[in-house]
């Protein structure tokens, strides 16, 4: 079979190869490297697993804080005058209006960082600002509460503990995030080695 | 002449087999034109060869721990394209129909006498082969372009030996006569 054409063809075989795929074909296919169906299927599972974990810890502990504090709060009524509260906490021990001051920037710090998640995960980081809301509102109920309590230092130990249950639970929502990106790119990784 | 066993190993592929994402992307850019004509010449669409070389690379990157060098990259890759074309043209019901050797003997004769006419171009040759019916256009392609031969062929298409040689003469019978034609 080795006649004039078979010869033509491999003297010019190059020329032949010249059609030029869609050049957004790697995109396509980028996208289905890193998001095979087990994948998928692998990642939604850990979400609801670790939704399940913080769930629990916010059950946990919000109901440790309501009977540790509630004592604190039945303090006695009087006029809701709007005075500086930091100046409140200062006149009551300066100690403690530090680790406030403290307690809140950091807090700061740990929201923006977990809003760095909103757009990857919407769903979970909806849950994880509802539990952080919920702590902070009985914050802001124990921080009204402030001018007229009688026992005060008591109450500022209560926001203070409150503060701190939002660290944690910011820090464990941080951890949660790390573990579920971990689990992913692992696999990702495996995905791409083998089938 | 004796050839070594394995190939040498080639650096860009344990790259990737470590999983490093940006070395996919190289393979992928050094090997995809090569490939996507491999396919455009037997499914002959663009759709489809695009479809071809989607499921080929991911299969490829997939499975990149089963590759162990008894062959190059692009060879075993090429295998996996040739191998994902053929089944789409199996789905569009391919028949390779058998010829007697009386017929194929005949055929050979003529088209000794065909090619002494011929001058050859390149986009000529290619239209032409796009004119051929699936089952030909395969076989030629493979032998003509992709530089297996008849028991490669044979084995790849699931055929027997004498069927790819009847096939091939044939093919390349109705090419010559496309090209008298004037394309």
């Amino acid at each position: 079979m080795n006649s004039r054409l078979e010869k033509f063809v491999r003297n010019h075989r190059a020329e032949f190869d010249s059609d030029e795929p869609d050049p957004q074909l790697w995109k396509k296919l980028e996208q289905q490297l890193h998001s095979g169906v087990s994948d998928k299927k692998l990642h939604r599972m850990m979400i609801i697993r670790w939704s399940a974990v913080a769930a629990v810890t916010i059950l946990a502990t919000l109901g440790v804080f309501y009977f540790t504090n509630k004592p604190a709060t039945n303090g006695v009524a009087g006029n809701g005058s709007n005075i500086q509260t930091n100046e409140i906490m200062n006149a009551i021990n300066p100690v403690y209006a530090k680790e406030v001051y403290h307690f809140t920037q950091l807090i700061e710090l740990k929201q923006t960082e977990l809003k760095k998640i909103a757009k990857e995960q919407p769903a979970l980081y909806n849950e994880f600002i509802g539990d952080i809301t919920t702590l902070d509102s009985s914050y802001n109920a124990l921080k009204k509460e402030l001018p007229q309590n009688p026992n005060r230092e008591q109450l500022l130990e209560a926001m203070i503990e409150n503060l701190r249950l939002q660290t944690d639970l910011l820090n464990h929502q941080l951890l949660i995030i790390k573990k579920i990106k971990q689990t992913k790119t692992i696999s990702d990784e495996k995905n791409s080695k083998s089938i | 002449m004796e050839l070594t066993a394995t190939m040498v190993r080639d650096e860009l592929v344990e790259r990737c087999k470590l999983g490093d994402t940006a070395s996919y992307e190289t393979l992928y850019r050094q090997y995809v034109k090569a490939m996507y004509n491999t396919s455009l010449r037997i499914v002959n669409n663009a759709a489809d060869a695009e479809d071809v070389m989607q499921e080929a690379f991911l299969d490829a990157f997939r499975c990149l721990n089963d590759f162990q060098y008894h062959s190059t990259f692009g060879a075993w890759l090429k295998r996996i394209v040739i191998n994902k074309s053929i089944n789409i043209l199996r789905k569009r019901k391919l028949y390779l129909v058998e010829l007697d050797k009386s017929t194929a003997h005949t055929l050979m004769e003529e088209e000794r006498s065909d090619e002494l006419e011929l001058q050859y171009k390149v986009e000529q040759v290619r239209k032409g082969i796009q004119k051929l019916a699936d089952g030909y256009r395969t076989v030629l392609s493979l032998y003509l372009l992709e530089g297996y031969d008849q028991e490669e062929i044979a084995e790849i298409l699931g055929i027997t030996h004498n069927t790819v040689r009847t096939q091939y003469i044939r093919a390349k019978h109705k090419l010559l006569l496309i090209l008298k034609q004037g394309g």
